[in-house]
């Protein structure tokens, strides 16, 4: 870490702090779509959230929302006041491959708050294959973005690196390498570019012989090194679980490349291998709709403080149940200790992790209670104070997906969810039940939270 | 030609309105709504006729539901390699050679016609466009783009002449990798006889992308 950066992150953590004081109270829930901004009453699924570091009152969300045009950009949705009210901004303009679109994507802003945008287009047909592309601001926010070179080929995520030194604004961009690969050797990627992505360079994040890599994850920590998250596929799944093996990577040099705990990154668990999701049926699909779950079983987080690293993974444990540990590094990834988070009564997954200023964890993720007559999916969200020792829990939502019917069974929110942290406040959207009064017609929406980080 | 295709088409379903319910399999299904779509006119192209005559050989080949797109039209069975979906299209081949067993009181009509029909669709074999596995896939004959339906369908033009769907469902094709699915949303007609599907892919919303038709439930109501 450069110690030349800590007076800076501190004193912004300090300014987040007092913006964070005007926000919303703890645990509020917003329903982001209101009838007005969502006439189609669509799911708007795969929710992702940023804030921006010099306005944090200042949020934008992306979901699975209208498609772009050849007249109109597709939609992110923007909050000026802190998440109490929503906007559609139509920002994101067809890129030069006039392919339709968006598919996946992600939001994350630069230190000097300006916004970028991960994006997939989808194939145009038989034998086509789509890209991903870093989307820069132009301009204002609410100018029409422009895509950037094109790679890869799923689920695209974004980062920007906000401390300052050498790796200053560099983009990263894990993502999922399908093209002309078997499903088994999927491979683990990291694109980072240094002009804003309008020229990228693609690095194998994490490649084992004779196993396929996916869920790609990334996060900076304060000094500089760069962690990507990944599962190593180490069989075939049986019962909706497969073996795998969850292990992180570090760069030192700005994402050039990934050996810095060495060639093949460190396992978080103690265990030689664990068995995780890899189904298409999260849920009990004999009582109600269920959720594919096949990259939704990791996450990786810094914490602003002290630069520890935390990451989340799933594990069937001796419960019977598929289980989600968050594990902790406390020397730059080299070791790592893992407790169990999840009560050990119901599967869970969906993990989605953030620490705070003051190096609270926050946790959101989604359980499932099977017992009665129909599949109740919680999202919850659990804090720990002490640096993952113990947790407390809350939640969020519960539902019962039947009630709504603006989605399809197996994609009810998506692959992942968001949760980022600005000052000591946590801030999430996940794709729940529209809230009590804010739809004419009760459906899926994007509902935006915040949870304080403060014990 | 269009003209009498059309002609030949609607008196054809005229003649079947004479029966209102007809036992599908274990289902009773209502199939004046059925008769009504697939002999307006104004909702398909010049080759769908072709596409109905031969919608029962179709089935007798193993596939329960087609999917209609506005050039072509596909098999809903997924096969892993395309020399599966050849050997499907072969069978198809050899069921469309049969004589129809039509019910008596059109029998005449139908055989006469019926023949030219046949003849004017043949079956193939390509990816799909979904997932690119292996389908069966009926195109004209003739040199010209296959045309079941007019590109720009709208649901609006289908609840205008044939109101409100009777259930609308959403159908997810996933593919296997981690790339935002495609959401189907299906309007259902004659007891899902007849699925119109707007697919979220499309920049306009309310575009029929493909039309899924039952084969069994259709060819009941046709032959």
């Amino acid at each position: 870490m450069t110690n030349s950066s800590w007076p800076i992150r501190t004193l912004a953590c300090g300014l987040l702090l007092s913006f964070c004081a005007g926000l919303i109270s703890a645990q509020t829930l917003v329903n982001v779509a209101t009838d007005a901004t969502d006439p189609r009453n669509l799911p708007d699924v795969e929710p992702s959230i940023a804030i921006n570091p010099l306005n944090p009152r200042e949020i934008v969300i992306a979901t699975f929302s209208e498609k772009w045009k050849a007249t109109q950009g597709a939609p992110i949705w923007r909050s000026q006041d802190g998440g109490a009210t929503w906007e559609k901004i139509f920002v994101i303009p067809r890129p030069p491959s006039l392919r339709s679109g968006p598919g996946d994507q992600f939001v994350a802003y630069d230190s000097s708050g300006k916004l970028f945008l991960s994006q997939l287009d989808h194939p145009a047909g038989i034998g086509d294959t789509p890209f991903n592309y870093i989307y820069r601001q132009n301009g204002s926010v609410t100018s029409n973005f422009i895509p950037g070179k094109e790679f890869g080929d799923d689920q695209p995520l974004i980062e920007v690196h906000r401390e300052g030194g050498p790796c200053a604004n560099r983009i990263y961009s894990p993502w999922l390498e399908v093209r002309a690969r078997p499903v088994s050797r999927e491979r683990s990627m990291v694109t980072h570019s240094r002009d804003s992505g309008a020229t990228v360079t693609t690095i194998v994040g994490g490649e084992h012989a004779g196993a396929g890599t996916r869920t790609t994850r990334l996060t900076i920590a304060p000094d500089g090194g760069v962690y990507i998250f990944y599962k190593t596929r180490l069989g075939t799944s049986t019962s909706n679980f497969e073996p795998a093996t969850f292990r992180v990577a570090r760069s030192d040099d700005c994402g050039v490349t990934w050996t810095g705990l060495g060639g093949g990154g460190v396992p978080v668990h103690p265990e030689a291998q664990v068995q995780t999701w890899f189904t298409k049926q999260f849920g009990n699909p004999g009582k109600g709709k269920v959720n594919r779950a096949r990259s939704s079983d990791g996450w990786i987080a810094a914490d602003p403080s002290d630069g520890d690293i935390y990451a989340a993974y799933v594990s069937r444990d001796a419960s019977g149940f598929g289980q989600i540990y968050v594990a902790r590094s406390t020397n730059r990834g080299a070791t790592w200790v893992s407790r169990r988070v999840t009560d050990g009564r119901n599967h869970s997954a969906f993990p989605a992790l953030a620490v705070a200023a003051n190096g609270t964890i926050g946790f959101l993720y989604i359980d499932y209670d099977d017992s009665g007559p129909r599949t109740i999916f919680r999202h919850r969200f659990a804090r720990s104070f002490d640096n993952g020792a113990t947790w407390t829990d809350l939640t969020l939502q519960s539902m019962d997906p039947d009630r709504t019917n603006n989605y399809p069974n197996e994609f009810i929110w998506g692959d992942y969810e968001g949760l980022t942290a600005a000052g000591n406040t946590f801030f999430g959207v996940f794709t729940g039940e529209s809230l009590p009064g804010k739809r004419t017609l009760l459906q899926l929406d994007p509902i935006f939270f915040t949870v304080s980080a403060e014990p | 030609m269009r003209t009498q295709i059309i002609a030949f088409t609607t008196m054809f379903l005229l003649l079947l309105g004479s029966f209102p319910l007809c036992v599908s399999g274990e289902t009773v299904t209502d199939q004046s709504k059925i008769k009504a779509i697939l002999s307006d006119s104004t909702l398909w192209g010049e080759d769908f006729n072709a596409l109905l005559a031969n919608v029962k050989a179709i089935k007798n080949s193993g596939e329960t539901k087609i999917e209609v797109f506005a050039n072509e039209a596909v098999g809903a069975t997924p096969h892993p390699t395309i020399e599966g979906a050849l050997r499907e299209a072969s069978e198809l081949r050899l069921q469309m050679q049969k004589v129809r067993s039509f019910k008596s009181q059109f029998r005449t009509l139908v055989n006469a016609r019926a023949e030219e029909l046949y003849q004017k669709v043949a079956p193939s074999a390509h990816p799909s466009k979904d997932d690119e596995s292996g389908r069966v896939v009926l195109l004209s004959n003739e040199v010209k783009k296959t045309s079941y339906f007019p590109v720009g369908l709208t649901l609006k033009s289908i609840t205008e002449r044939h109101g409100a769907p009777e259930k609308i469902t959403k159908q997810l094709i996933d593919t296997g990798d981690e790339r935002r699915p495609i959401v189907l949303t299906l309007y259902h007609y004659g007891d899902g006889a007849i699925m119109f599907a707007e697919s979220d892919l499309g920049e306009e919303p309310e575009i029929i992308e493909r039309v899924i038709l039952d084969t069994a439930k259709v060819s009941a109501a046709i032959f």
